[in-house]
């Protein structure tokens, strides 16, 4: 009774669901629209059908066709009885375990066939009665699924951490690489980008999820969030010369940009990152649905850190001269490092009057003293509750 | 317009922080299925035990459940309660009725009930029924007969001198100016106010005198009469066993008053107490909102950057908005940016009375605009100052810089005659005595938190005298024990011989 599973992942749903909902990608929603019906069409999904129809931000781009709809809701409801008669047959003759099982394929198949409402219900079920850790997990993955189809991060957080411990306790290394996975994915989502370039450049060797999404998206999102995170000697090692990487960067066109992003920057050419790095924000940043909300901050910090590189080498450098290396203008170098300088982000200062740059070291000792004071004040601050809380608890008696 | 709203804000503020949620919520857990009337009868029990025993904390436990009780209460609970307390007194009685609302069916005897000393009322539930019924009117929104009301509610109090009362007179005062200032007629109070202060510190009431205190201090700044209000804190003490709450609020107006002359330092001082000593409960919620705008100002005008975390708390999320603006503008300072949130937030602003305050930030957002370039460049020229800064002119930007390095802004100088600014190499904080000030705030912090909580022990009457009974005890168990053991030791040499 197994059903051949969904060929298009989950993250490649939700992201043309993303393209098409989103107004500034308007030249990718054709595309979106091809995906997502390819995928309804081949595999039945009704209830993604029905939410993309209700759904106001893209209602307007799909024409809805309600014989469609019902006829793939019949064929759903014919699969689901053959599901329901497994779960009977297993009651009347065999034993728990089978008819876990056969509740696990058919919430399995709400999970193929995008169904949220039910599906997440029969989780619950089955989780509930099952006793094996292993059944437990699985069951929870079905649910990070179903969330990760409507990008629903918030869940997919709270599912991860519920998920965790039971991996800790019985989950064998297919389900750890699995929540690797998920996990990288989740935490680049939410700004973590060296938890996930951890996770991700460790799970690319063994990946194995692609119900979630495609291997070179794995890779894709590793790279990205490990450019940003590892220090030069990491990238040089886990990035520029992985044979993972290397096998699935250049063979891609669409990943040309991100290549040579990040060589650009490894190898000194500045001006060729900064041109790189337009693209990357262009082709890679802007229209993903987990780095869209970062990519200003992605960009900026990947400045800093070119900057921070080319300053590394130097006790002063003219600014003309730092501007023709990065292939921009003195103006825009003197004001990106001016709004980097004060925050302690690039160890130098800037003397205008004769264009040159001064690098310093920073100063280790007043940075601990400030942390000191800050986190003593935090601490004072709950004392002080503590105490209110302890005297009404006196004045009470 | 405005300033009616804001009174109103400030008010319920005032309201709500005064009842100990936590407390509230218990009783009425454990104690589910009570009806009004008996939590009544309940609290006057208490008091009449607190009078009997002149135990003030019965009074405290019975005034904390009165608020829960008060949102409870109905016109025929109230009236039961009239025509049972007051049956001695008829036309008080009837007076009373016609406040609610209720037929005055004359003399119905069934209810009548005398209690303990027959025809007369003990003072202090006489003015608990006052309160109470005081509070049903204001939550009514009687507001012009409870201020006629009240009027002589307050009259008959001064008439008493009990001190099992005060705690009851402070909450009636607190009412009192509560229905005043609906009426916009609390410049009537002050005068009353001010004498009943006199009188409670007299009479050591602390509690009536630090209610007064905060109120009369409320209703100068609600006037705008900061130089007033600054002369009645420095000619006044506050009594540090009042509760809880009234020290929390006498903080805000103290944070308030320095803040308006300019004494950032000492504001923040009161601020943060207030914030830390804040009972965080949803009752406190809108009070908390007030401390904490006027704390970030308070903040930003001192040079320093509020936390993010402080704008990220889920209660103040939407309130702290225009002020996150605010900050974020002062931040970076970018001096367009703070006149479009100053402009677009005006209403805002002004309604939390804060709108002058944040006037004076204009100054900050430059200096900091200022401080950040002094950071980034080791030499500028007065041009690129004046470009970036925003202003109207070099010769601006020079006094500019030159007022920021004379108020220790930032640490450079100018050189006239090339028309650049050169600031110094970034000084080691360890050669000054700002960490040792740092410190030694915090030490004494700590130690003022240690002295507080030993203070806040309470040491029941009699318990050492049991420790003693045990002591004695244990010397008479000791005793027996050594003559059994003499006993024993006695036996063997018995038998030897």
């Amino acid at each position: 009774m197994t059903e051949k599973a969904r060929t298009v992942s989950d993250l490649t749903i939700s992201q043309a669901i993303f393209e098409l909902s989103s107004p500034f990608l308007e030249n990718k929603s054709q595309k979106a629209l091809d995906t997502l019906f390819s995928a309804i069409r081949d595999h039945d999904l009704a209830p993604l059908y029905k939410y993309l129809s209700e759904n106001p931000k893209t209602s307007a781009s799909i024409d809805f066709d309600s014989n469609f709809l019902n006829s793939m809701i019949k064929k759903n409801e014919e699969k689901l009885a053959e599901f329901d008669k497994a779960i009977e047959d297993a009651q009347e003759l065999n034993g728990e375990h089978e008819i876990l099982e056969a509740m696990k394929n058919k919430a399995d198949y709400y999970t193929n066939i995008c169904d949220r409402e039910r599906g997440v219900q029969l989780c619950d079920e089955t989780f509930e009665r099952a006793t094996l850790t292993g059944m437990k997990i699985d069951v929870l993955f079905s649910k990070i699924r179903l969330a990760y189809v409507y990008a629903d991060m918030r869940v997919v957080g709270q599912l991860l951490e519920k998920l965790k411990p039971l991996i800790e306790k019985g989950g064998d290394w297919e389900r750890k690489n699995r929540l690797k996975a998920y996990q990288g994915i989740y935490l680049m989502s939410i700004r973590n980008f060296s938890g996930a370039a951890d996770l991700l450049l460790d799970c690319m060797s063994t990946f194995s999820s692609t119900e979630l999404l495609p291997y070179y998206d794995v890779v894709r999102y590793a790279v990205i969030s490990g450019a940003i995170s590892l220090d030069r000697v990491d990238v040089k090692t886990k990035i520029v010369d992985s044979p993972e990487v290397l096998a699935v960067l250049p063979q891609n066109e669409s990943m040309s940009s991100l290549e040579a992003c990040i060589n650009s920057l490894y190898l000194c050419d500045y001006s060729g990152f900064f041109r790189t790095l337009a693209d990357v924000e262009v082709n890679h940043l802007k229209c993903d649905q987990f780095l869209v909300a970062h990519y200003r901050y992605y960009v900026r910090e990947m400045r800093r850190r070119a900057y921070a590189q080319l300053l590394e080498s130097y006790r002063a450098l003219s600014i003309d001269s730092m501007a023709a290396s990065f292939g921009v203008s003195v103006d825009y170098i003197d004001r990106d490092l001016a709004s980097f300088i004060p925050d302690n982000k690039l160890n130098c200062v800037i003397d205008r009057v004769n264009g040159v740059v001064f690098t310093n070291r920073p100063d280790e000792k007043n940075r601990q003293y400030q942390e000191v004071v800050k986190q003593g004040d935090v601490l004072l601050n709950k004392l002080q509750k503590y105490q209110a809380t302890v005297m009404r608890g006196a004045f009470k008696v | 317009m405005i300033d009616d709203q804001r009174d109103m804000q400030v008010d319920s503020v005032n309201q709500e922080e005064n009842v100990d949620s936590g407390e509230t919520k218990q009783n009425t857990v454990t104690e589910v299925p009570r009806t009004v009337l008996q939590d009544v009868e309940a609290n006057i029990a208490a008091l009449m035990q607190a009078t009997k025993q002149r135990d003030p904390r019965l009074v405290y436990r019975s005034l904390r459940t009165t608020s829960n009780i008060c949102h409870r209460l109905n016109a025929d609970v109230l009236g039961q309660l009239i025509k049972k307390y007051y049956s001695f007194d008829n036309s008080l009685k009837n007076e009373l009725l016609e406040l609610i609302d209720m037929p005055q069916n004359g003399d119905d005897s069934s209810t009548s009930i005398t209690n303990g000393n027959g025809n007369t009322i003990f003072p202090e539930v006489d003015m608990y029924l006052q309160l109470l019924l005081s509070m049903t009117l204001y939550y009514n929104e009687k507001y012009e007969v409870g201020a006629e009301y009240i009027k002589k509610v307050i009259a008959r109090l001064q008439s008493y001198d009990r001190r099992t009362l005060d705690q009851i007179a402070a909450k009636l005062y607190f009412y009192y100016i509560l229905f005043f200032e609906k009426c916009n007629r609390s410049v009537e109070c002050r005068n009353t106010l001010l004498s009943v202060h006199r009188t409670a510190s007299l009479r050591h009431d602390s509690e009536t005198q630090a209610m007064v205190l905060t109120l009369l201090l409320r209703n100068y700044i609600q006037f705008n009469l900061y130089d007033q209000a600054d002369r009645l804190v420095s000619k006044t003490s506050f009594l540090t066993n009042a509760s809880n709450n009234l020290a929390i609020r006498y903080q805000y107006y103290l944070g308030r008053i320095r803040a308006i002359q300019l004494d950032y330092t000492t504001a923040h001082e009161h601020l943060v107490s207030a914030i830390r000593k804040a009972p965080n409960t949803v009752y406190a919620v809108q009070f908390l909102e007030a401390v904490y705008k006027l704390h970030i100002v308070v903040q930003l005008l001192m040079g320093e950057i509020p936390e993010r975390r402080i704008f990220r708390q889920k209660s103040l999320e939407k309130t702290l908005v225009p002020y996150l603006r605010i900050s974020q503008a002062v931040r970076i300072g970018d001096l367009c940016a703070f006149t479009d949130a100053l402009s677009k937030y005006e209403a805002e602003f002004r309604f939390d009375g804060l709108y002058t305050l944040i006037c004076r930030l204009r100054h900050t957002v430059i200096k900091t605009g200022l401080r950040m370039i002094s950071l980034s460049y080791s030499r500028i020229s007065l041009r690129d100052v004046c470009i970036k800064l925003g202003l109207d002119s070099e010769e601006s930007a020079e006094y500019i810089v030159a007022k920021g390095i004379r108020d220790g802004v930032i640490d450079a100088s100018i050189d006239h005659s090339n028309a650049f600014m050169a600031s110094n190499e970034a000084m080691d904080i360890y050669s000054t005595e700002q960490p040792q000030q740092a410190f030694h705030e915090r030490i004494q912090f700590c130690l003022a938190l240690h002295n507080d909580s030993i203070k806040s022990m309470r040491y029941p009457m009699d318990a050492h005298k049991s420790e003693l009974e045990g002591v004695e005890e244990a010397r008479r168990r000791m005793d027996k024990e050594m003559a059994e053991a003499d006993l024993d030791d006695d036996e063997p040499d018995l038998g030897e011989f």
